[in-house]
């Protein structure tokens, strides 16, 4: 058990404050804040026998990532400002494209991993449509 | 305030009491399910009504919300099944105080949890306010309410509801009591701005 803890996410430690304490994504977090809002579930809750204890709290989010015990932590991926100008895999693809069609005009031969890598965008776009991505990165 | 997509959470209890009023005003079975509708048209106002503001948005709502209306390459989520639509969106409550955060994506609660579909007509909204609005009858989640979240999708059948929410758009704990039997119902009025 730790002194305190990095925030990777935003966490909401409900009951504290009134209506609960907001700690944005690289907050550090001490542990009393954690007892201190089990504390105040068992107030409000007098009669529910199964609250979770700030230890099992701790445990479960730090081992679903949105806990950790080490202040050097990387944040996690969803809160990391992403560069506007930072390549992404269709735009390199799409630039991929381009050069094939460049090798061609010239009558030069593609190298295969450029055809491989273009194609790769396409196969993203038609095999993935419905499908999973509905629980959160 | 931030990362809120600010929520007020409205719940109107009606007792067990009122649901048998209308139970025995109609020639219901005993037992059976009185919805808030045929309860404000017979009662009236709810006995007890609490109000609850906040909630914290999920990473995988913010997703899934992004997914279905702002990006120009389909990889996924952007079809018809997936918003939070009259078919599509449950309410959910549990019984964990677990502290809300962003990347959780199901309510704590190991057991006690339980998604009810929307009543008709919602969601809706006015302005930029959607409102979300669900009831539980008397034999549903019966225990303390500790949290809630609006869910797009659920699985698990558990009687007139589901166990698991698929993607949750937001999660909130906090104390609303403990329910033993009547209809509550719960209202999420979700405001933009």
């Amino acid at each position: 058990m730790a002194a305190e803890y990095k925030a990777l996410t935003y966490v909401n430690l409900p009951f504290l404050d009134g209506n609960g304490r907001l700690y944005p994504p690289g907050a550090l977090i001490p542990h009393s804040d954690f007892e201190e809002s089990v504390e105040l579930a068992q107030a409000a809750f007098p009669e529910h026998d199964s609250l979770t204890s700030a230890e099992d709290q701790v445990a479960e989010m730090i081992k679903y990532g949105s806990l950790s015990e080490d202040v050097d932590a990387e944040l996690h991926p969803a809160h990391v400002p992403v560069d506007p100008e930072a390549p992404t895999v269709y735009g390199l693809a799409q630039q991929a494209k381009q050069l094939i069609e460049q090798y061609q005009a010239e009558g030069r031969e593609v190298p295969q991993e450029l055809q491989v890598f273009a194609d790769a965008i396409q196969s993203i776009n038609s095999g993935d449509v419905a499908t999973g991505g509905d629980q959160g990165v | 305030m931030y990362r809120t997509g600010t929520t007020i959470w409205v719940c109107e209890k009606w007792s067990e009491e009122a649901c048998e009023f209308v139970r025995r005003k109609f020639g219901f079975f005993d037992g059976s399910d009185i919805s808030s509708a045929l309860l404000r048209e017979i009662i009236g106002e709810a006995e007890v009504i609490e109000e609850i503001k906040g909630n914290l948005l999920l990473n995988e709502g913010i997703q899934r919300m992004q997914d279905m209306t702002m990006i120009a390459t389909v990889v996924s989520n952007q079809v018809a099944g997936n918003p939070w639509s009259n078919t599509n969106a449950y309410t959910g409550v549990g019984d964990s105080n677990t502290a809300e955060a962003a990347t959780q994506t199901e309510l704590q609660a190991a057991t006690n949890r339980f998604y009810k579909a929307m009543n008709a007509t919602y969601p809706s909204r006015s302005n930029q306010t959607v409102s979300f609005q669900s009831d539980f009858a008397t034999g549903e989640a019966n225990y303390s309410w500790a949290e809630w979240s609006i869910a797009a999708g659920a699985t698990t059948p558990s009687g007139a509801g589901f166990t698991q929410g698929t993607t949750n758009l937001q999660r909130k704990v906090a104390a609303l009591g403990t329910k033993a039997s009547g209809t509550w119902t719960l209202t999420a009025q979700v405001t933009f701005s």
